[in-house]
């Protein structure tokens, strides 16, 4: 890689220093009341205990500590000491990857097809993701230019707080990446395709530099990127990968200096199976948001809202973070979307939109992917409404997104019986009636107050100024002819998607900013690539697409080790 | 918000089981686990003491099993209607005669049960689905999420009330024994 090297034997980088400095690690902590007592060095780090050995310090150990030591975190329970003599078993591979998802199976799959011998370890009974677009940039026919310009573009949608390597690593590598998981997954008969440029009209040219797009598309719903990643460990099983479902991973296996050997897993016997790794270790176990106290202490704005994953419990941030590894401080980056209730493509189109009570708050301009923040009471939940009237297609004709037309508005109507496609049917939430009152109670709204906002709206609109909420005068249109339209979204929890201190081989780092040797973190359990309050949605597809590249040049890197 | 409210409060009174053991108006499942050998599971008072678990007029329950239940409470029926969601997993359990011992083994210090365990007496979970196939509007044991491998435990818990985990994002209304 040219670009964005993060060489760990040069002095760390801004980002690398100031998670060293605020995140959460043990040799953080430690060293912290070490300075305030008798210095620097002095402690001896129970940090490197073999898996079995007693803790030196048990009783401050039983639980990991906030970055300042003041808080001891029920959600990072020390791993429980095993017997030898409850494993049943010892399997030795040269990669075993936890977790089989989006950044799982390829990694993988990637190892296997460089030469490695690899395990999967997963929890669920098959693999699992979500979601439908995954998104690299095909180097030929971008400007480097603009890959510089798209690097800059994500980092300014991450607030600035991410790593720009790693933004950088993805971008010249998601091309090539997002083609290699098209093409595995076509092997296995998935109906994949790439849809190039299509969904990228906002990102084909940055500051005057092109750009071009390699888009995977596992679809249409209810296909999704969770069948495509079935499809591709289909693919990685004929590649000589030996998966192992119903098989949570409960802790690492160390050696006394710290290195990484292998990861002791429990089946549904309650047995435990000790899966030994000769390269290295990869985890790849997802976010944390089906448990409640880490998301109250990481990411509290997310407190009220409904989860779209399950079973995703934070596991690999429990393991990593006993190994020394550093995670990011709070502040984590959340993701919440409804691309199910209403049509997609109009999800972040400027109508009126409003609360779950039927009350306007907001300049619609603000887009799905952050409403969140206006709707994280526990009353309104990530509940809100758009409503327009029968002329949408006209009046709404020049906005950005793509309408969709009242007959095709039909599919994602639940009153309305008879087969719908692509949508999953169980998520369905649009609405048409011949009044507002009767359109507010399908929406499940206090019809006085919707009509009341429609009314003041309307006033709005002939004022020809919105001055309530200051959206521009070109997306005030009326909602005044029947029939009346709603689309009612819940945004719930996509992903949380900060994690893990890595370098550039995507190796966990500890609290000195040292390697731990034979321990690898992708995909969401990684941290470095985002930082802002939300996921930005300027490149569609993004998640997925880094998902997929960190896990194919992991999975190559360690398998070449 | 009123439902907000009331989870909230559902919640606290869980939490309270689960910490104290000894308040007598939440019997605590420990109870039931020492008092087993000895205690009818239909005597209420064992365990409850003198909170009112059961409807003003309902019959006595001392002497009954689960058996016994199911001569009023018969599913489909709409009054009394199916015990389904409104006791505990472990009641059904201690009214049909199975003991703490047939789950957590013979120890003082009861830990969570694999799920193979549930599958000893109920059954393949591909079987159990088929037994389910035509509940609408969806299987509730097969799934997109989990195929047919949910963990029995994500909604028939067994010492607190049991929760329709699909009906948190779907519109499924099921009733969760």
């Amino acid at each position: 890689m040219k670009n964005g090297d993060l060489n760990e034997n040069k002095k760390p980088d801004q980002y690398t220093e100031s998670v060293l400095e605020q995140g959460l690690s043990r040799r953080n902590f430690l060293r912290r009341s070490a300075m305030g007592v008798a210095g620097t060095g002095l402690l001896s780090l129970p940090t490197f205990a073999s898996v079995g050995a007693k803790p030196v310090q048990e009783k401050e150990d039983a639980f990991g500590k906030s970055s300042d030591g003041a808080a001891t975190l029920s959600f990072l329970p020390h791993p429980k000491a095993i017997a030898d003599s409850e494993i049943k078993a010892t399997l030795t591979f040269d990669v075993v990857v936890v977790g089989a998802g989006a950044s799982g199976v390829p990694a993988a799959l990637s190892a296997a097809e460089n030469g490695a011998t690899v395990a999967v370890i997963q929890k669920a009974p098959f693999a699992l993701s979500q979601g439908n677009t995954g998104s690299g940039v095909a180097l030929a026919g971008s400007d480097k230019a603009g890959i510089e310009a798209l690097v800059a573009k994500v980092c300014e949608d991450n607030a600035h707080r991410c790593h720009p390597g790693l933004v950088r690593q993805w971008a010249y590598n998601s091309g090539e990446a997002v083609r290699w998981v098209i093409d595995r997954a076509k092997q296995s008969g998935s109906p994949v395709i790439d849809q190039g440029n299509v969904q990228h009209g906002d990102v084909l040219n940055m500051n005057g530099y092109k750009l071009n797009w390699v888009t995977s598309f596992f679809g249409p719903k209810p296909y999704t990127a969770g069948d495509g990643m079935r499809h591709l460990a289909i693919t990685a099983e004929k590649a000589g990968v030996k998966f192992f479902y119903n098989m949570p991973a409960e802790q690492l296996v160390q050696s006394k200096n710290g290195e990484v050997l292998g990861v002791v897993a429990k089946d549904r016997d309650g047995k435990y199976t000790k899966f030994l790794a000769r390269k290295g270790v990869i985890l790849a176990t997802g976010d944390y948001q089906n448990n409640k106290a880490m998301c109250d202490y990481f990411v509290p704005d997310v407190k009220n809202f409904g989860r779209k994953q399950m079973g995703k419990t934070g596991d690999g941030f429990v393991m990593a973070y006993w190994a020394g590894g550093v995670i990011e401080p709070i502040g984590h980056t959340k993701m919440l979307h409804d691309f199910d209730g209403g049509p997609a493509p109009m999800c972040d189109m400027p109508f009126l939109a409003v609360d779950r009570d039927g009350k306007r708050f907001v300049n619609e301009t603000v887009e799905m992917s952050v409403l969140n923040n206006y709707l994280r009471d526990a009353h309104n939940a990530g509940h809100y409404a758009q409503i327009f009237d029968s002329n949408y297609m006209t009046q709404a004709a020049t906005w950005p997104g793509k309408l969709v037309p009242p007959e095709g508005l039909k599919n994602y109507m639940p009153e309305l019986s008879g087969p719908k496609k692509g949508v999953f049917e169980s998520l369905v939430n649009t609405h048409v009636a011949d009044t507002l009152e009767e359109l507010a109670k399908k929406l499940e709204m206090e019809p006085a107050t919707l009509v009341a906002s429609v009314k003041r709206y309307n006033e709005l609109v002939v004022l020809g100024k919105d001055d309530d909420f200051g959206k521009p005068a070109k997306f005030m249109v009326p909602v005044e002819k029947a029939p009346f339209y709603g689309i009612h979204r819940t945004v719930r929890v996509s992903a949380i998607c900060s994690g893990m201190l890595v370098n550039e081989n995507h190796q966990a780092l500890n609290g000195e900013g040292k390697t731990i040797k034979g321990l690898y973190v992708v995909g969401n359990l990684g941290g470095g690539f985002y930082g802002g309050v939300d996921y930005p949605l300027t490149v569609y597809g993004l998640s997925l697409g880094r998902c997929y590249t960190f896990g194919y040049l992991t999975g190559r890197h360690v398998a070449k080790l | 918000m009123k439902r907000f409210l009331s989870v909230m409060l559902f919640l606290a009174v869980v939490i309270g089981v689960g910490f104290c053991a000894s308040n007598s108006d939440a019997a605590a499942w420990r109870k039931l686990a020492t008092a087993n050998a000895t205690t009818k599971p239909g005597d209420c008072a064992a365990c409850h003491k003198n909170a009112k678990v059961l409807p003003g007029q309902h019959v006595a329950t001392k002497s009954m099993s689960y058996k016994d239940c199911q001569a009023c409470h018969t599913q489909g029926s709409e009054s009394p209607g199916s015990l389904y969601g409104k006791i505990p997993g472990h009641h059904i359990h201690a009214l049909s005669g199975v003991q703490c011992s047939q789950c957590h083994g013979n120890t003082k210090h009861y830990a969570p049960v694999a799920m193979n365990k549930c599958l000893s007496c109920h059954g393949d979970t591909k079987e159990l689905a088929k037994k389910t196939a035509d509940v609408k509007p969806h299987n509730p044991h097969e799934s997109r999420h989990y195929g047919t491998e949910a963990d029995c435990n994500l909604c028939h818990h067994q010492h607190e009330k049991s929760v329709n985990h699909c009906g948190e994002c779907h519109p499924f209304r099921f009733v969760v024994p």
